[in-house]
């Protein structure tokens, strides 16, 4: 029987605190009753001697003690052939409790009903706890320690940021497993939040890139769920600093109060304004092509970040010739939303990052060098890796685009002609030939003595037979078709294809 | 350095081709007592056409020399009536901007003349040499480099 039913079956029961009828369980899972007395038949053999599952005849079944049933317990124990979580590693382990405690926080568990069914000392109990703190730590969050209960404590919009960041993956998106054990909820939920980022979208009139899309999905997914756990903690949410600002009144900020109106409705519940704001910090951190803002909207604080940026990675020789312009424009728009990112402590997950690291390994360490000093110039918060792989692919782009000068001897009759127009129209044309001189063709013997780097001689009149390196005769019109043989043979010369 | 131009002149003939125009030239230019040897000049002019086509132009061609028989720099900007059909075996020419360089040319006009090509790789520039009018053509040829 698969595993993934009886994670959907323990999943809905744990939703309910009463008996769940045979019946209903049979309509909500779309599967026979036998089926349903059969799963739980063995669950109850795999989870010991009292087993998970209480049946009754005539009124149903339910958990036996939900309390003691983390969603972490559900993945783990049907995930392997017996409910025994003893065999987790403590990285697993840890995992686990941190993640109820996170999803139900501020709630206070008992130490023995968090650790107990690990099976392990107090000297691991210690470590754990001290790396729980470390993890949580991260988040600004603390965890408590009295008489014997843990909870984490800290802001609404931490713990949202730490579930985020720890638990959701884009797999566990794409595969609905994300959180909520009860599937029809999850999926009307999932339903539900497409909804809002469609619609997001229709007034902004632009599209939610990736991974934009996902971080807004998960932030507004996410405030469901922990209302859903702890509706009432939302109430004492409040206003973060910054909020009410000038740009309260934004077209983004209107688009903010629609989404979230729409959730209220949607929970039938109130939520504090500082909703509002934080689902304008992460469009706001998103790169939203033409929805959000106009390229000549980029602010100054942008445009020197942007410019420090490029001037510290092209203080690597190897990048030093990147057409920073170009790189400038693209990159300026997409640092707009990072630095927001950073502000609003924002992660977006870069599934490219291991391709990134492995196709541009010392860019990535160039670019991760200059972002740490970009940190520190603009006291900025930490630049992960993440954004760093993120920013290394525009780089790579203005890597790819740029081309090693091939050094090039311009020859006429006199040097003084043809030759002086054709270096003007080579000049305004070719960035990535470099012109080391312009000769008459008697004098072509001494220039290349003088100037070993020259790689290709051009020339509009024809050159002696003597010459050994790469030639290129063309019209001093310079036609399209001389443009294009000259492209071609700059190309073979930098291949070293090129001969006489 | 010195600037002539003719406009549509009496070239002896209804057409001409390539060489003749090069006699007619040379023949102008010995009159003005600026040639002291005609026939190294056109052995000049006529191996550099051989060497490649000096059409820099739609319908302008530049044949060009550099021999010590000239005294000084000289641009000599010839509009004709009818076009010299097959300049360089594939255009047709009816502007021809003549450009001769003494050996060891005045330092200045060097610098003039290679403004004058620089010049010609804007479009604009390039668009009176190929069919402006005579004073627009005067114009910029007088004052280029200055």
């Amino acid at each position: 029987m698969e595993t993934r039913f009886k994670k959907s079956l323990i999943g809905y029961l744990l939703n309910r605190r009463d008996f769940v009828r045979g019946s209903e369980l049979s309509s909500a899972l779309k599967v026979s009753t036998k089926t349903i007395s059969r799963a739980v038949r063995q669950i109850n053999q795999q989870s010991g001697q009292h087993g998970l599952i209480e049946a009754k005849r005539g009124r149903g079944y339910r958990l036996r003690n939900p309390d003691a049933v983390s969603l972490g317990d559900v993945g783990c124990a049907l995930g392997d052939a017996n409910i025994d979580v003893s065999h987790l590693s403590s990285i697993e382990r840890r995992d686990e409790i941190v993640k109820r405690l996170l999803i139900t926080a501020p709630q206070k568990y008992r130490m023995s009903e968090l650790w107990g069914k690990y099976y392990i000392g107090d000297s691991s109990m210690s470590t754990d706890l001290r790396s729980l703190r470390l993890i949580l730590g991260r988040f600004r969050l603390s965890l408590e320690r009295v008489s014997g209960y843990v909870w984490v404590e800290g802001a609404e919009a931490d713990i949202r940021r730490a579930i985020s960041s720890l638990f959701v993956d884009e797999g566990d998106l794409a595969n609905h497993q994300f959180m909520q054990p009860n599937q029809s909820i999850e999926q009307r939920d999932a339903a539900f939040v497409n909804k809002q980022l469609d619609l997001i979208e229709e007034l902004i009139h632009a599209e939610i890139p990736y991974p934009y899309r996902v971080n807004i999905f998960t932030h507004l997914y996410i405030l469901i769920e922990r209302f859903r756990r702890v509706g009432s903690l939302m109430e004492d949410t409040s206003c973060p600093e910054g909020y009410g600002g000038p740009e309260e009144h934004s077209k983004v900020m209107d688009v903010c109060r629609s989404v979230i109106d729409n959730v209220k409705m949607y929970l039938d519940a109130d939520l504090p304004d500082a909703e509002i704001y934080y689902l304008y910090q992460y469009l706001t951190s998103s790169r939203i092509e033409g929805g959000l803002s106009t390229p000549a909207e980029i602010p100054e604080e942008v445009r020197s970040a942007t410019q420090y940026l490029i001037e510290q990675v092209a203080l690597d020789p190897r990048y030093r010739d990147i057409d920073s312009r170009e790189l400038f424009s693209g990159l300026a728009k997409h640092m707009k939303p990072l630095l927001n990112r950073l502000q609003n402590k924002i992660k977006v997950n870069n599934n490219l990052l291991e391709q990134i690291r492995l196709e541009y390994p010392h860019l990535f360490r160039t670019v991760q060098d200059a972002t740490k000093r970009l940190e520190e110039r603009f006291g900025l918060n930490h630049i992960d890796g993440e954004e760093v792989g993120f920013i290394t692919v525009y780089f790579a782009q203005a890597v790819e685009n740029l081309r090693t000068p091939v050094n090039i001897l311009l020859v006429c009759t006199t040097g003084l002609g043809t030759a002086q127009l054709l270096r003007s129209k080579i000049e305004r044309r070719f960035s990535d030939l470099n012109i080391v001189e312009t000769v008459a063709i008697k004098d072509i013997d001494a220039v290349l003595d003088m100037h070993h780097e020259i790689g290709l001689v051009v020339s509009t009149v024809g050159l002696p037979e003597s010459l050994t390196m790469p030639t290129l005769v063309v019209s001093a019109m310079l036609t399209i078709e001389d443009q294009e043989r000259l492209e071609r043979m700059a190309d073979q010369v930098r291949s070293g294809e090129a001969g006489r | 350095m010195r600037t002539i131009m003719e406009w549509e002149p009496d070239l002896g003939k209804a057409s001409v081709d390539a060489f003749e125009f090069f006699d007619w030239v040379i023949g102008y230019l010995s009159d003005l007592g600026l040639v002291k040897e005609p026939g190294r000049l056109r052995e000049r002019l006529v191996d550099r056409e051989a060497a490649g086509s000096t059409l820099v132009g739609a319908n302008l061609a530049n044949p060009h020399a550099q021999l010590s028989e000239i005294s000084e720099c000289l641009i000599f900007y010839i509009k004709l009536c009818d076009p010299i059909l097959n300049w360089d075996g594939r255009h047709d020419v009816d502007r021809i901007l003549v450009t001769l360089l003494p050996e060891k040319p005045d330092g200045r006009d060097l610098v003039r003349l290679r403004m004058l090509y620089r010049r010609m790789a804007d479009e604009a520039f390039m668009n009176v040499l190929q069919s402006g009018a005579d004073t627009d053509v005067q114009q910029i040829l007088l004052t280029e480099g200055k």
